[in-house]
């Protein structure tokens, strides 16, 4: 299992030095943890580096800039990604709220506890995660019992991790359901798209 | 008036990821995020059928903005398979029809063994509710 890599470069415009988050988070490996809240900068134009970070909390009154479109956010929006790897400019305006980052482990990864019948994704699910994933959950499909998947630090998915979502269910007897939870928006839409609750999914957002 | 970017990778799985931040960070600029996240989808979607399927060494996306929407082209020097036609259940292989829900204009030149090399060309143009804001 690959560690977590929290990293952020945040660089004042008046400065380059570049910001560090703390270094519990710095090396937590620790993927299961909530993640860490990190007081970026309290205010001032901060362009953020973003490697691992997927989640910006921006306060009310900040400007956010990527490339070259530019729009304020009025107010916080949980949820809101963080481009892998784009170089966003932040404007804090209002000093006394400062702007959080959360930062999440978004390498892709998966545990699966055939006890339990839970599964755990996370980061970019997709094709090339597939035939580990596959043999993994293969021992639930003869199991009985719900399955829960929790898709809550997924940033991504495709059809393949749909195509395992559907074998689950398919593997499902009687009122039995596989249940994803922690969906978020983006993956719902994609799940939407899919179609997948007319194949008896559950599905439940993120808190 | 930005150009096209045009960029080859190998017929990896793990080739996707790398082909998603090229696609991210050239979409980004034309498109609002729900429109990239749709965009992203389908070009994987493109690019996973070449690297399981079709089997070609390499393939080239090329990424092109066009107005308000975004162009991608994925091609391959393989052969097209229909994975549609393929029995595998009922569960998978909803690819090709996630792309043509996922773009707003989709064109594929489909590769035969004669005739080798599939183009999937996509297009995801900025939603018409949007423009003004």
């Amino acid at each position: 299992m690959e560690g977590a890599s929290w990293e952020v470069n945040a660089l004042t415009s008046t400065s380059s030095r570049p910001y560090k988050a703390t270094p519990g988070h710095a090396q937590s490996r620790d993927t299961r943890s909530t993640p860490p809240d990190v007081d970026v900068l309290s205010a001032g134009a901060v362009t953020l580096l973003a490697t691992s970070v997927r989640q910006a909390v921006p306060p009310p009154g900040t400007h956010l800039r990527r490339g070259r479109s530019s729009q304020e956010a009025s107010r916080p929006r949980q949820g809101w990604d963080v481009a892998w790897k784009a170089r966003w400019s932040i404007r804090c305006t209002d000093a006394e709220r400062p702007l959080r980052v959360t930062l999440m482990d978004a390498s892709p990864g998966f545990e699966v506890d055939a006890d339990t019948r839970r599964i755990c994704l996370r980061g970019e699910i997709d094709l090339d995660l597939y035939d580990r994933l596959s043999s993994a959950t293969a021992p639930l499909i003869d199991t009985e019992g719900p399955v829960e998947c929790d898709l809550s630090r997924v940033t991504f998915i495709d059809s393949s991790a749909i195509r395992i979502f559907v074998r689950l269910q398919r593997s499902r007897t009687g009122d039995d359901l596989v249940t994803l939870v922690g969906v978020k928006p983006n993956v719902a839409r994609v799940l939407a798209t899919a179609g997948v609750s007319d194949l008896g999914l559950r599905i439940e957002g993120a808190r | 008036m930005r150009g096209s970017v045009q960029r080859s990778f190998p017929a990896q799985s793990s080739a996707l990821r790398q082909v998603r931040r090229l696609v991210e960070a050239e979409a980004a600029v034309s498109l609002p995020d729900a429109a990239v996240q749709d965009l992203l989808l389908a070009v994987t979607e493109a690019c996973s059928n070449a690297v399981r399927h079709s089997g070609t060494q390499r393939f080239v996306v090329t990424v092109s903005p066009a107005g308000g929407c975004v162009e991608v082209s994925v091609e391959d020097d393989g052969i097209f398979i229909d994975v549609r036609s393929l029995t595998d259940g009922d569960e998978g292989h909803r690819g090709l029809d996630l792309i043509d829900a996922l773009v707003d204009a989709v064109s594929l030149r489909r590769g035969t063994e004669s005739r080798r090399g599939t183009t999937v060309r996509m297009r995801k143009c900025r939603p018409s509710e949007s423009i003004g804001r």
